[in-house]
């Protein structure tokens, strides 16, 4: 990353250089300018063009290097193959960023991955900073530096697109909206700058009050992960992430890799992080909308208001799929309800107030239920009896109903006496509904067509404000064990010496030796009467083949179990060995056989399989997992996951508890409960392990035998990268 | 001839114990180690029966590690084909090999400290006629021979005291064994069996030698010879210098073959040309040429596959079974591109202050 941190300069610059402007019209660089000036840029303009001598009323010069002021800005729209030439000349100008709209690099492959790689060179050796190439251009405080037919509204909402027809559709979209834009940046191939610099300069920037993306990848994890975890604690972070991530055509050789979809990374990203992650561009708006205009809800408890059954039930059920919870009423507020509504009306949350609901009914139950006095407008009832921290109002076409008279009170309630209660609204309908729905959005006040998008923008409200009570990410503190690096160094290297990247399992249980995890003892016997050593010192064995060729050992006859002398580990190495020869693979390279402690688990009260895995995410990292063990593993895919970043006991416990095997963990039917903590433990020596060493890419842990009292982890594969 | 000479006759009970591979990584060392020395195969086998006299190793040799040294006609004074040999070689011509051979050998002799000899396929070779590899020795006053072992089993130590008993009837001496070829597992076995039986004869182990998967396996190209196949998508030309370590015939359903595909590295599929769904499942995995029996043309979506991961496609004249019998048959040469690894191999595991001392 090229340093210079303080972008503002792309934002507010003080002037303008457009290389590739032009005079005549539907060419791209009479676009931006015509765009620059039309936005009433105060700054200086210096169009740059070899034959023009004035456009658009500006004196054009030849070269950025002929202009006798100061350049704060380069915005490029010129054919890439000149774009490199004269990005060298910006820099021995002293100029501080440049804007590269320009197609025809890294997106097209070959010849322009080269030259986008020159484009950065160039930058880092005159420390200007870089926006795209292929890109929209940006819209900042002061202009409109794009190619894009319109210039956008002002707002509080700061929008990065990585896709620039994504970007015009949004900023049309916004034309007839209340809400307007504090800028619009197009990412473009992000060779310089991504998503996470902008992120970190808009969270301090003071005309903007909520950032919403649209993303197709991330590239730099670690760099997201330690970034926006800040920024989010400034301003909500909105991003619909779309596409495959390229985690997805990675090979997956492992449970954990096959397990975990292409885009969980992601997900457990954005919540790390506090990111609200949006499913469509509707939400996007929506939850982008919500946090411009409502407060942030103290509490997850809401009421809903309708004046029909039907939609109430719809918006209950959406309350309950979001996990949104209803307020319960005291009694002071219930019995004022009970006292002035109709005998039909429903009093307890939702609150239906009937068909014939008039705005005055309307008003009374909205006044009741935040303790409004109903004649001053301010709190009548005492501040604990107050159980309601926001609410979704529906209205449906009745024929009592006056929807743009429902309207103006809910504004006139919300603006005089509700500054720190989200209220939103549902109003079911189209025609009647249309004036109702405009003035509301007019006035600020989020309202759908159905209850279900409300109940998604509340939740998301509910999930920011969790985010913002939790610790800081970078406070947090992780379990941190004392293990000896060096020894687990050494087997590594004796891996790739031997150009293998899967571990044997005398290594594997080497390595977990060394970081504390228990797994049965094992040594690599490799002639018959080793085997017999072993076995007289581990006890009763499994003897296993051990060679990286074959995978399905029990399939060449690779395993013996039950092994009580050394006499019977003696005949079992010979026929394990002759097995493997006979049926495994032509090329396999054999390294001997291991002797395994059989674990005597009859003895044990209460035995469950559960599975531990790790794969390791091209973007954030190393990604556990933690769910039903055992051969059916794959099939029942009761998993969860969590990234490894910053893994706390409070997130393995989380990561435990997300499955259905935690109950049986915890003990069904007067079973005693396993021994949880200890699983706890394995994953958080297995996180230690997997960041202390990021050359691990997959580590299967399947069954880890859970017992009442510890734990044994039975089979452990480990994969190394190359 | 008054000075010592020390001379490394390498020969073997057995075929393809790796002679020739011994003696492009000894060539190596001693040309690194700046020593004289010379290379010396009496007797050469030639490619075809009576169409030439190139034996195609020593052609080898004498193309990468024993550039401009001596003429073929010196290191190679006599060449003898693998079939109907006897009536060539009658006894009344002994002499006149044997002639020819001390000749050549004592030409190129004088001028160096070391030789290095490579013995024909196997001890037992030519002793019908008095051309085998002790009489051969013999005549050319070397008496000591180094025993190369390529077994990975408990055979070897029989086979070496049987060779040791033979070679004391004939007034030879066993110098030191080469175990070379060994499969991993069996190396810890042959330390042991060193330990408790070889040691006590006074034979020294020079050295253990794991069977290299790399270079004791083919090339596509040689596959392609061996089969004489039809090599039908010129685009993966560049896989023809792919290496082939595992054979599998694809002949069950697609998806119950996939368990031994996904297994095998660097494969060869055998299967039929009309096998699409094989062909295509086995293309996703880590194969190194596909190769279609019945001289059947494949599907135009395999050719497409393959082009696009360079996989060559070759196709069979034969059956699947005669196919796979003259794979088995081919016997896989060094490559000019690993002959820096042979010489790795040599320098690691071999008792070189031992041999040099």
């Amino acid at each position: 990353m090229l340093k210079n941190n303080d972008i503002s300069y792309f934002f507010d610059p003080k002037s303008i250089a457009i290389i590739g402007a032009s005079s005549k019209a539907g060419k791209v660089g009479y676009n931006v300018l015509r765009n620059i000036v039309e936005s009433n840029y105060k700054g200086k303009l210096f169009p740059i063009n070899l034959r023009a001598e004035e456009i658009l009323g500006y004196k054009a010069y030849k070269s950025v290097l002929d202009v006798p002021e100061e350049i704060d800005i380069a915005i490029f729209v010129i054919p890439s193959k000149f774009v490199n030439f004269i990005a060298e000349e910006c820099g021995k100008k002293n100029i501080k960023g440049l804007v590269i709209i320009t197609a025809g690099f890294k997106e097209i492959g070959g010849l322009g991955i080269t030259r986008e790689q020159e484009l950065i060179q160039i930058a880092k050796k005159y420390n200007m900073r870089v926006i795209g190439p292929n890109c929209l251009g940006l819209i900042g405080i002061n202009y409109n530096g794009s190619f894009a037919a319109n210039t956008p509204k002002k707002g509080e909402i700061a929008m990065i697109s990585q896709s620039g027809a994504m970007l015009t559709g949004m900023m049309d979209y916004s034309m007839d909206q209340a809400f307007g834009f504090s800028c619009n940046i197009s990412l473009g191939n992000k060779a310089d700058m991504d998503e996470v610099d902008f992120i970190e300069y808009l969270a301090n920037d003071p005309d903007t009050k909520v950032i919403l993306c649209y993303l197709e990848s991330i590239e730099n994890g670690e760099k997201f992960l330690r970034v926006v975890p800040k920024a989010v604690r400034k301003k909500p972070i909105i991003i619909l992430k779309s596409g495959v991530s390229a985690a997805g055509a990675r090979a997956a050789s492992s449970h954990t890799g096959a397990l975990a979809g292409s885009d969980i990374a992601y997900d457990l990203a954005f919540k790390k992080c506090g990111v609200l992650r949006a499913n469509s561009i509707a939400d996007l708006f929506d939850y982008g909308e919500i946090f411009l205009y409502q407060p942030i809800p103290k509490k997850n408890s809401f009421a809903i208001i309708t004046n029909a059954g039907g939609p109430g039930i719809v918006a209950t059920d959406a309350f309950e799929r979001e996990g949104l919870k209803f307020a319960q009423f005291s009694e002071p507020v219930l019995h004022l309800l009970r006292e002035n509504l109709p005998a039909e009306a429903a009093i307890f949350n939702p609150i239906d107030i009937i068909g014939d609901a008039s705005p005055k009914r309307y008003e009374f139950t909205i006044k009741t239920i935040f303790g409004l006095n109903h004649e001053t407008g301010q709190g009548s009832i005492e501040e604990d009896d107050i159980t309601t921290h926001g609410a979704l109002i529906i209205m449906s076409p009745q024929a009592q109903t006056k929807p743009a008279d429902v309207a103006k009170l809910i504004y006139d309630i919300t603006s005089k006496s509700l500054s720190d209660k989200p209220i939103v609204c549902a109003l079911i309908g189209g025609v009647s509904m249309a004036e109702a729905t405009k003035y509301l959005k007019q006035h600020h006040i989020p309202c759908y067509r159905f209850p279900e998008g409300a109940a998604k923008s509340l939740k998301a409200m509910v999930i920011y404000n969790g985010f913002l009570n939790k610790q800081i990410i970078e406070d947090l503190e992780v379990a941190k064990f004392k293990v000896k690096q060096e020894k687990v160094k050494e087997i590594f290297q004796k891996v790739r010496a031997d150009e293998r990247t899967v571990l044997l399992s005398h290594e594997t249980s080497e390595i977990f030796d060394i970081y504390g995890i228990i797994s049965p003892k094992s040594r690599l016997a490799k002639t018959p009467a080793e085997a017999g050593k072993w076995q007289r010192e581990i006890g009763k064995s499994v003897l296993k083949i051990v060679s990286p060729n074959i995978i399905h050992k029990t399939d060449v006859g690779g395993i013996i179990l039950n092994i009580e002398t050394e006499q019977e580990a003696f005949e079992a190495y010979v026929q394990i060995i002759e097995n493997a020869k006979k049926f495994g693979p032509q090329s396999a390279r054999i390294y001997g056989v291991e002797v395994q402690e059989m674990i005597d688990f009859k003895k044990e009260l209460k035995v469950n399989e559960v599975i531990i895995g790790m794969s390791k995410d091209p973007q954030f990292g190393p990604l556990l997992m933690f769910g039903t063990g055992g051969i059916y593993a794959n099939f029942m895919k009761d998993v969860s996951f969590a990234l490894s970043y910053k893994f706390t006991k409070e997130n393995a416990k989380e990561l435990i508890e997300n499955t259905k095997i935690y109950s049986l963990l915890q003990g069904v039917r007067g079973e005693p409960s396993s021994d949880i903590d200890a699983i706890i433990e394995v994953l958080l020596r297995l996180s230690q392990l997997v960041n202390d060493f990021p050359e691990i890419v997959e580590i299967d842990i399947n069954p880890l035998l859970s017992f009442v009292k510890g734990y044994s982890a039975v089979d452990i594969k480990i994969t190394i990268s190359r | 001839m008054s000075k010592v000479v020390k001379v490394f006759y390498l020969c073997s009970l057995q075929e393809r114990a790796g002679k020739s591979f011994l003696s492009i990584g000894f060539i190596q060392k001693l040309q690194k180690e700046g020593k004289r020395f010379a290379y010396f195969k009496p007797i050469g086998c030639p490619r075809g029966a009576y169409s030439s006299k190139a034996d195609k190793d020593i052609e080898f040799i004498l193309q990468t590690v024993y550039k401009d040294r001596n003429p073929y006609d010196l290191v190679c004074p006599i060449s003898i084909p693998d079939s109907y040999y006897v009536d060539l070689i009658d006894s009344s011509r002994k002499i006149e090999y044997i002639e020819t051979i001390k000749s050549a050998y004592d030409k190129i002799v004088k001028d160096v400290d070391y030789m290095i000899v490579e013995g024909a396929p196997s001890i037992r070779k030519f002793v019908r006629v008095g051309i085998d590899d002790v009489s051969i020795a013999k005549a050319l006053g070397i008496n000591d021979l180094i025993y190369i072992c390529p077994e990975s089993s408990d055979n070897c130590i029989d086979n070496i005291f049987f060779t040791k008993n033979y070679f004391e009837s004939r007034n030879v001496r066993m110098s030191g064994i080469i175990f070379n070829k060994i499969d991993l597992e069996y190396i810890a076995r042959i330390r042991e069996l060193q330990k408790d039986h070889i040691a006590k004869y006074n034979l020294p182990v020079l050295g253990i030698i794991e069977r290299s998967i790399q270079l004791f396996s083919p090339r596509v190209n040689e596959v392609m010879e061996a089969i004489g196949g039809e090599f039908i998508n010129e685009i993966a030309s560049a896989g023809l210098n792919n290496t082939v370590e595992t054979i599998i015939i694809g002949a069950m359903s697609a998806q119950a073959a996939l368990k031994y595909l996904r297994q095998v590295k660097k494969a060869a599929i055998i299967t039929g040309g009309d096998r699409a769904d094989l062909a295509l499942a086995a293309l996703n995995e880590d194969v190194s040429v596909l190769i279609l029996t019945g001289f059947i043309q494949p599907d135009a979506k395999v050719i497409t596959v393959a082009n696009d991961k360079n996989i060559p496609i070759i196709l069979s004249p034969s059956d699947t079974y005669t196919t796979m019998r003259n794979l088995e048959r081919l016997k896989p040469g060094i490559q000019k591109d690993e002959i820096e690894i042979v010489l790795k191999l040599i320098e690691s595991q071999i008792d070189w202050d031992f041999l040099l001392k």
